[in-house]
């Protein structure tokens, strides 16, 4: 298999019923995919679940692909989206968070904020802490601050990867900055001991 | 350093923040605000540079792949091979369809008074005058 061929040509010979291009696709994009999931869900196995649906999808619809999108942001696409909707059904309310966080996990997670150095398992606690206050945000404002300031995508980017515009995208990453400021200010205010 | 610099780094790829950042920090509020938000959303969204999926990652898609495959070949061939015959078949029984409507409502209309030369003569002024009454011939 010719592991130099373009992602575009090797999608093609997948839609023709070539699996072997198909691998080589798969090969190709999964850690990035997989890596992109593991910012949202911290255990690898829902990332795998998240980089397999994507792969599925890519199969059931590559020959519906038109190349006016790059492949990247058409795959992207369908991974922010899958992404987005496991998000949707684990959403969680901040204050049910803030409500269930214990005041050493809080104070934890105030001095990583702070930059102070931790033990590893305290560590461990104010990064759960971290995820499961992110996961109170609506997952696309979420989506699109991971691919702007984790990723280093452009705005431009971002509005190809999750089928939006540059102004939507500056609106919803200028609103989940907002909601992060006021989370990052409720921690450490408090806390259950 | 001016806040928007501050917050340039904030944003950048692995933001290290130096004395003039930590200067300009103690003495933005606004500016330790955002930088306490940026150090949030990456301690939450923290992972291995490296991560990979599990060993046997591509066997299990692989399986998952033909599991579909399967599921959407479970149809029996001849009703695939029926297929193409489908749509000209919905189109043939449309017009089917209206064809006995458009009859069924043609015989249904009550039947038109029949016309005939006399009763045009009878009734007509224009064939009376043309032509003149019965009686007149």
């Amino acid at each position: 298999m010719d592991d130099d061929a373009s992602d575009v040509s090797l999608l093609a010979r997948a839609a023709a019923g070539e699996a072997a291009a198909f691998d080589v696709l798969v090969r190709r994009w999964n850690n990035r995919i997989f890596r992109l999931a593991l910012r949202f869900f911290r255990r690898p196995e829902d990332a795998e679940e998240i980089v397999q649906e994507v792969f599925l999808k890519l199969h059931r619809t590559a020959a519906g692909y038109r190349s006016e999108a790059p492949f990247e942001h058409w795959l992207l696409r369908i991974a922010t989206h899958a992404c987005v909707d496991r998000l949707r059904a684990r959403r969680r309310r901040p204050e049910s968070v803030l409500a269930d966080v214990t005041a050493d996990a809080s104070a934890w997670l105030d001095a990583a904020l702070t930059g102070a150095a931790l033990e590893a398992q305290q560590a461990e606690v104010a990064r759960t802490l971290a995820a499961d206050l992110l996961a109170t945000l609506p997952p696309r404002d979420r989506m699109v601050l991971v691919l702007l300031d984790l990723e280093g995508l452009s705005a431009r980017e971002v509005a190809a990867a999750t089928g939006s515009t540059r102004a939507a995208v500056k609106v919803r990453a200028m609103r989940a900055r907002r909601a992060l400021r006021r989370l990052a200010g409720a921690v450490g205010r408090g806390g259950r001991s | 350093m001016t806040c928007r610099e501050f917050l340039a780094g904030l944003r950048s790829a692995a933001p290290v923040p130096g004395p003039d950042a930590r200067r300009h920090a103690t003495s933005c509020a606004a500016c330790a605000s955002q930088e306490r938000a940026a150090l949030l959303l990456r301690l939450g969204s923290e992972r291995p540079e490296d991560a990979e999926p599990r060993a046997g990652f591509e066997a299990r898609l692989r399986a998952r792949l033909d599991e579909a495959a399967d599921a959407a070949t479970e149809a029996p061939s001849w009703t695939r091979e029926l297929d193409p015959l489908v749509r000209p078949a919905l189109a043939l029984a449309t017009m089917v369809v209206v064809l006995c409507v458009g009859l069924y409502a043609r015989s249904a209309a009550p039947p038109p008074d029949p016309v005939d030369l006399a009763s045009l003569f009878e009734a007509d002024p224009v064939f009376s005058s043309l032509l003149g009454t019965p009686e007149a011939r």
